[in-house]
């Protein structure tokens, strides 16, 4: 195709390769003879730029890739594999906290104490932390305890066949650090200003970040923190996946050290983070007045 | 005549889809300007849009590819064409029988314009 400005429909092509290969091979040529039709369309107008036109045009395509991998997921049963896959640790972590729910519990039933919102959500956030935490944990360990279970009767995995970018990209070591590093940061950040005690200087953002009123819940600073946190989790799958495929394949771990770093650095800052709320929070699940 | 599929009620993008394609074979460039058209810049549709709805009308059986050519009124590149099938022509028939019954739906509890002209 022949285009005065060929750069956008070449990032055009090379954001069609994210869709699911049976769709890429069915539509994506198709797809791309009328992205260049719109784009030569647009770029006669003689009114309007083009900024808005491409963020459109990008957007929209990169939602209907989504939207492709979620109609993937239903009808590969990939969703039933993923629920399966996520269930033995999202139970475990759930039993590991219980003990410190029914603490709480059991001390406010026998204080007959009340429970205002405030301290619900407080409770929600904190047990909802510890839950993911714990759970993050078996997960990110999980495939080695496997492996080490099944000692030297694995079956070894097969080689992926897919050319799906994201199978690629998690699974070759250098992207998967880089991947697991930049996902990890904000969370690892987060928790470094907390440990060392340092408020960072927010400038206009501190309307923002900072609660106005210790007396409310800040929602956003929640939800930073949970979405960091989420990040974090992530991050760890993705760090420790070519390690696992190491072992699977007869390797060693050590065969990626960095990875093998960042894995380890993101199980210790989880770990800190479980371990530091669950201290921070036990008086008060012990029933020590005055504490938050 | 009512048809039931799985597909109805069509969504508006698949329903806009085979009413362009009900007008002739078109390609995706072309069905996206007919729909355009038809909508009166309603609807704007996007590549995203446009071929996911057309790879879940290609696996209903709804529209069929009818080849590769060239378009004599744009340029000397060839491009796929679409084309509505028989299975379309009924699902797009059944959405309009089910639209007609909403606009006189509409119009016997007095939410329809009377001064709008509509077919009996």
């Amino acid at each position: 195709m022949v285009h005065d400005s060929p750069a956008i429909p070449t990032l055009y092509k090379k954001l069609l390769t994210l869709y699911p290969r049976p769709f890429r091979e069915q539509l994506g040529e198709s797809m791309e003879q009328t992205f260049c039709d719109l784009w030569r369309e647009r770029r006669q107008q003689a009114k309007g730029g083009v900024f808005g036109f491409v963020l459109w045009m990008f957007s929209e395509t990169a939602f209907g890739i989504g939207q492709e991998y979620i109609v993937l997921f239903k009808e590969t049963h990939r969703m039933n594999r993923t629920l399966t896959y996520f269930r033995s640790p999202a139970v475990l972590g759930f039993l590991a906290i219980l003990p410190f729910i029914l603490l709480e519990w059991g001390f406010v039933i026998t204080k007959g104490l009340s429970f205002d919102l405030r301290d619900v959500l407080d409770s929600v956030v904190v047990f909802g932390l510890l839950w993911l935490g714990v759970t993050a944990i078996f997960l990110i360990l999980r495939p080695f305890a496997s492996q080490l279970r099944a000692g030297g009767n694995a079956p070894a995995p097969t080689e992926p066949t897919s050319s799906n970018v994201l199978t690629r990209l998690t699974t070759n070591p250098k992207s998967a650090a880089l991947i697991s590093f930049v996902l990890a940061l904000p969370f690892m950040f987060i928790l470094a200003l907390l440990i060392l005690h340092i408020e960072p200087p927010l400038g206009p953002l501190t309307p923002l970040l900072k609660n106005p009123n210790p007396d409310q819940p800040h929602v956003l600073g929640t939800l930073i923190v949970v979405g960091a946190f989420l990040l974090a989790i992530v991050a760890g799958i993705i760090a420790r996946t070519p390690l696992v495929w190491a072992l699977q394949t007869g390797g060693s771990v050590l065969a990626h050290p960095l990875n093998l770093m960042l894995a380890v650095v993101i199980l210790s800052f989880i770990t800190t983070l479980v371990v530091g709320l669950a201290v921070d929070q036990y008086p008060c699940w012990i029933g020590v007045l005055n504490c938050d | 005549m009512t048809m039931t599929t799985p597909l109805l009620p069509l969504t508006p993008a698949v329903f806009h889809i085979l009413l362009a394609l009900a007008a002739g074979e078109r390609h995706g460039y072309g069905i996206m300007k007919q729909v355009e058209v038809d909508s009166q810049n309603q609807v704007n549709m996007g590549p995203g849009t446009l071929y996911g709805s057309l790879k879940r009308m290609l696996e209903a059986g709804l529209v069929k590819e009818s080849g590769k050519r060239v378009d004599p009124a744009m340029d000397d590149e060839r491009r796929i064409y679409y084309q509505i099938t028989g299975a379309g022509k009924k699902a797009l028939v059944a959405e309009l029988e089910r639209y007609q019954h909403l606009v006189t739906l509409a119009h016997d509890r007095k939410l329809y314009p009377k001064t709008m002209a509509y077919g009996a």
